[in-house]
């Protein structure tokens, strides 16, 4: 596995007795080191998402949805490797071809978009919420296997899977991983329109995030629903200026959840200091109008852009 | 008191609500099963099923109760004298409300405290009921809530201490006994007893061989009453548990009647280690999101597993899923 493949699936691969051997910035570089290992030591290879056999096993998941969905317009499948959009593919056009598959990818890697349209897109794989996904060679059998077969190829961006996850956990109860939420991301970030008011099955690939990034991508996709802000102020250090502040606060509605003193490094006088909030807001609207109000009163109020890149209504 | 919970009544229930609610699946995980197992001084252990409340309509089993009343009371004797329903709650109850009154199309006030989540009146709304908004002490949601009561001509439905109410929460001994039909015992969060109380009566009547096993937060000692017979509990200050779903601290006094068939007098005590090691698992293996008094059956087993290691089948009720996302000391 990679050096920086999440701790809950390392630990879990050794629980089912596996030997984990953790090597390579990526997956390609990990690839390399087990191919060899693999010769070395008289083992058998397995590729996780090239090898017949394994595109074969995960083509089942696009039997059990025709067996237990009725008339589905589409099927939308995360492409990581491409093993998993390539057996569906097959699965699926065959019993059914007028039920559409749509691949999506994460923005960071559109590494089978590259093979597949012989694009040239630029690849960062470390980056990406969607950590199972971050292959930056896709399988040759899976290209070879999906081509004519997959009706649409999207990528979605860091935001929308960090938005995506959180709505999965709040709207159904269900912790799935950066790579299983790109599908929902898909929809949340407008890249799908023509399904609209069509029947749709996603595909939530996986579940295997780890409690730490967890935590962190909550929060992220709390920040993209404009329910949760930061920001920084500077107020009088004299008595009452931080309850002035917080009535003011308390007044636009928000909910102060942490707050922060800091005197040393502020370059007004002595008599100020800087404060750092996090606050749980209703929404982008209500969140515009509480800077809006904040800034009337305070002059110095700083707080980062908070505002997705796509549209959230 | 007269006592008017039974078993015919909770299957009455269950037809009545049927299109309201979700029939919720059962999980299961090897690996919890190992791990409960690998506890025991005999290295066997029971299979565990995962009653998945938290999938349920709301978020939670409290819409079972809500619907039942609501629906119960729009078609019984006084249905010309309701204008609609109200209640206090800044949880699962209020919400549960909102979405029964919506469903059989009445209306539906709820008063929330000043502090609730945002997430979760803005689940209430989203039902369509209105919102009052109060200071955050119980006289001044009480006082509200008599207030709109009176005024508007609503029926107030208490979160657990109603007949009607139980009846619609007994409604999951019937899913139970049909998912899982070799149960051996039910393990069940005990916070005001509504949930417990109509479990309780329908297995008693029905099953009365499977044990229905109550698990309550540390310093709630609901043995110590059921034991002496009467409520002992003197005052109504909100125990101190991670659990919040079940912070109430006293029983409700028809819960508590019900609770005294309680077959096999087993309470098992938690205290909030145990229930975020709990919690944390069913995150982890299950892949739920599930609210802390959720793994309250969970963390009683891992705490005791040798008087559950010669059982074979047992139903943990996991029974619900709205956790407040925004506050950081949850996660």
């Amino acid at each position: 596995m990679p050096v920086f493949a999440p701790l809950m699936k390392v630990s879990c691969c050794r629980s089912y007795g596996a030997t984990v051997i953790q090597h390579g910035h990526n997956i390609q570089e990990a690839k390399e080191y087990g191919f060899k290992y693999a010769r070395d030591h008289g083992m058998t290879y397995i590729n996780g998402f090239d090898h017949p056999d394994v595109v074969a096993g995960q083509g089942t998941v696009g039997l059990e949805i025709l067996e237990e969905v009725r008339n589905i317009d589409a099927i939308i499948v995360p492409v990581g490797g491409g093993g998993l959009v390539a057996g569906i593919a097959v699965a699926v056009k065959t019993l059914k071809p007028e039920v559409q598959v749509i691949g999506v990818e994460a923005e960071s890697c559109p590494s089978f978009a590259n093979a597949m349209y012989n694009k040239h897109l630029p690849l960062e794989p470390e980056s990406s919420l969607a950590d199972g996904l971050a292959v930056p060679t896709v399988g040759i059998n899976a290209v070879h296997i999906a081509h004519g077969k997959i009706d649409e190829l999207v990528s979605v961006c860091e935001e929308s899977i960090a938005l995506s996850i959180l709505r999965l956990l709040e709207m159904e109860k269900a912790v799935v991983e950066g790579a299983g939420a790109v599908g929902l991301a898909a929809f949340i970030s407008g890249k799908l329109p023509h399904l609209k008011g069509k029947r749709v099955v996603i595909i939530l690939t996986g579940g295997n995030i780890d409690s730490t990034v967890l935590g962190r991508t909550i929060d992220r996709g709390l920040a993209v629903d404009g329910r949760l802000i930061k920001f920084d102020v500077v107020v009088s250090d004299r008595p009452g200026g931080i309850a002035e502040l917080t009535t003011a606060i308390a007044k636009s509605g928000a909910s102060i959840k942490d707050i922060f003193h800091e005197r040393a490094w502020l370059a007004a006088n002595v008599f100020s200091v800087r404060v750092r909030i996090v606050a749980e807001t209703r929404d982008h609207d209500h969140a515009d109008q509480f800077f809006k109000t904040l800034a009337e009163k305070y002059a110095q109020l700083s707080y980062p852009d908070y505002k997705p890149r796509f549209n959230l209504d | 008191m007269e006592y008017i919970l039974s078993a015919t009544g909770i299957e009455l229930a269950a037809s009545r609500i049927a299109t309201a609610i979700h029939k919720t699946p059962i999980f299961t995980s090897d690996t919890l099963n190992d791990y409960v197992a690998s506890l025991t001084n005999t290295g066997k252990g029971p299979k565990l099923y995962f009653k998945c409340e938290n999938l349920q309509k709301t978020g939670s089993f409290k819409c079972r109760g809500a619907s039942n009343a609501v629906a119960k009371l729009l078609s019984g004797p006084e249905k010309d004298q309701i204008k609609g329903f109200v209640t206090h709650s800044s949880g699962n109850h209020g919400q549960a409300l909102a979405f029964a009154a919506k469903k059989f199309q009445t209306q539906c006030i709820v008063v929330v405290p000043s502090n609730a989540p945002k997430a979760k009146v803005k689940a209430i709304e989203g039902y369509e009921a209105k919102i009052v908004i109060v200071e955050p002490t119980m006289e001044a949601r009480k006082g509200k809530c008599n207030e709109l009561a009176e005024k508007e001509g609503l029926q107030i439905v208490d979160p657990h201490d109603d007949w009607n109410v139980m009846e619609g929460q007994g409604t999951l001994s019937l899913e139970i006994i049909e998912q899982v039909p070799d149960v051996e015992a039910v393990l069940v969060s005990v916070g005001g007893g509504g949930l417990i109380g109509g479990i309780c009566q329908w297995f008693h009547e029905r099953k009365p061989k499977v044990q229905i096993i109550g698990v309550e937060p540390e310093g709630k000692n609901i043995l110590e009453s059921i034991t002496a017979g009467k409520r002992l509990w003197k005052t109504g200050a909100a125990l101190d548990t991670i659990a919040d779903g079940v912070r109430v601290r006293p029983l409700g006094e028809k819960c508590f009647e019900v609770m005294k068939h309680l077959s096999h007098k087993k309470i098992y005590s938690v205290n909030n280690e145990d229930i975020r090691f709990a919690w944390k698992l069913i995150w982890e293996r299950l892949k739920l999101v599930v609210e802390p008094s959720s793994a309250m059956p969970l963390a009683a087993i891992f705490k005791y597993p040798e008087d559950f290691k010669d059982m074979k089948s047992i139903v943990l009720i996991l029974c619900g899923g709205n956790v407040d996302f925004v506050d950081p000391s949850l996660v």
